[in-house]
């Protein structure tokens, strides 16, 4: 049993079975309940958030569709810039630890949570995930969720931002057949461009499908074969979290 | 696939109020959904009823109801209906919108029995 977040598997009573037949006439009402029924993720999120806000952790959350090159930017961006910044990982993945095993290779900094028959990541994962990870002097956690582009982006696990990865080779029509996980993120990722002379994937097409779902989305194109385009990634890193840390010296509940 | 997540949730809170007031019977809950929400009405049923099966809220009634998406339009401030997150501003073109309705996913009413 968790103290935080009470867990502790909720059961539901089995029904009785009633031998006897006649019925009771009863006070039968209609009550309103308004309650969001996401609410319990919701709220452990918020907790996860305090939480972040209080020991300066920025928390990313990744979005994508399965293979769209989530691990191998993290690999990457551990390999590159991971002496400069103390980087935690989560990797949600339906099976198999793979995907942490491959980032064990930059960091010792990583856990790996499996959903099993789960589509998506929750907050309360998230909140048990902490307990694996070194969180002294942590600046940022980044959250590989499980790759599905529908499910994860309704489940909030606490993060400052959320970000979509879309990959040169899925065709530039994803953000208009995927439009919730791009209206939720704040900064949208074109992957594996070194792909481009390949492939009839339009560039500008599908910066302005991105835009039509979110003008204000903030866009970067880059290969995590290249690095083309890690400076600019690496400046959004330290930008977000230089605002993310002023506004949590700011806020006040 | 995560309609079956949600309708936990659901059951959870159906519980948690069934409990807190006393109450020895929902007959039926109202849940209130936004068109633009990615929740699929038939995958929450069929999550309902697999779920409830055996348990004390086998042949209680999902009543589901859809929320129209509403949005202003941030630059003309047309209120007006929207079919999709990427369709346009039927007035002036621009795609930037302020949501009043359409991502909703809400228990807005249930029918009890109350315990006197
Ligand atoms: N050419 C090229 N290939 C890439 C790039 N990034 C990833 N890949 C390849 O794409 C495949 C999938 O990459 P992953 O990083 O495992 O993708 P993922 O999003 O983590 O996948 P899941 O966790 O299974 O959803 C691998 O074969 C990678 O080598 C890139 O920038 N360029
Ligand atoms: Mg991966
Ligand atoms: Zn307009």
């Amino acid at each position: 049993m968790c103290n935080t977040c009470g867990c502790g598997n909720t059961t539901f009573t089995t029904k009785h079975k009633h031998s006897h037949s006649h019925e009771h006439h009863h006070n039968h009402d209609e009550v309103s309940v308004e309650q969001k029924i996401l609410d319990f993720n919701d709220e452990l999120a918020h907790q996860n958030e305090h939480f972040f806000h209080d020991n300066k952790i920025f928390c990313l959350n990744l979005l994508s569709s399965p293979g769209s090159g989530k691990t191998t930017l993290l690999e990457a961006t551990l390999r590159e810039f991971g002496d400069q910044f103390k980087i935690g990982l989560v990797e949600g993945d339906q099976q198999t630890d793979f995907d942490a095993q491959r980032l064990m290779k930059y960091s010792k900094n990583v856990t790996q949570i499996n959903t099993n028959r789960g589509c998506h990541l929750d907050s309360h994962m998230i909140h048990h995930a902490l307990e694996n990870l070194d969180l002294e002097n942590l600046e940022y956690l980044i959250v590989e969720n499980v790759g599905n582009l529908v499910c994860p982006s309704m489940f909030k696990l606490g993060e400052a931002k959320k970000i979509v990865i879309l990959s040169v080779t899925e065709g530039e029509d994803k953000p208009l057949k995927y439009p919730n996980a791009f209206f939720e993120s704040e900064l949208a990722i074109i992957s594996k461009i070194d792909l481009l002379p390949y492939l009839d994937f339009d560039v500008e097409k599908c910066i302005g499908y991105i835009k039509q779902v979110k003008p204000e989305m903030k866009i970067i194109l880059l290969s995590s074969k290249t690095l083309e385009g890690f400076d600019e990634w690496k400046n959004w890193l330290i930008e977000e979290k230089e605002s993310f840390l002023s506004e949590a010296m700011h806020h006040h509940h | 696939m995560h309609e079956a997540s949600i309708c936990k949730s659901l059951l959870e809170m159906m519980q948690k109020e069934k409990e807190a007031k006393n109450y020895s019977k929902i007959y039926s809950v109202t849940v209130e959904t936004g068109e633009l929400q990615l929740v699929v009405p038939e995958s929450l049923d069929f999550a309902f009823q697999a779920l409830t099966k055996d348990t004390e809220f086998e042949g209680t009634k999902l009543i589901q109801k859809i929320i129209p998406a509403k949005a202003i339009c941030k630059d003309c401030r047309l209120e007006q209906t929207r079919d999709s997150l990427y369709s346009e501003c039927k007035n002036c073109g621009s795609f930037k919108f302020e949501m009043l309705s359409g991502m909703e996913l809400q228990i807005s009413k249930m029918e009890v029995e109350q315990n006197v």
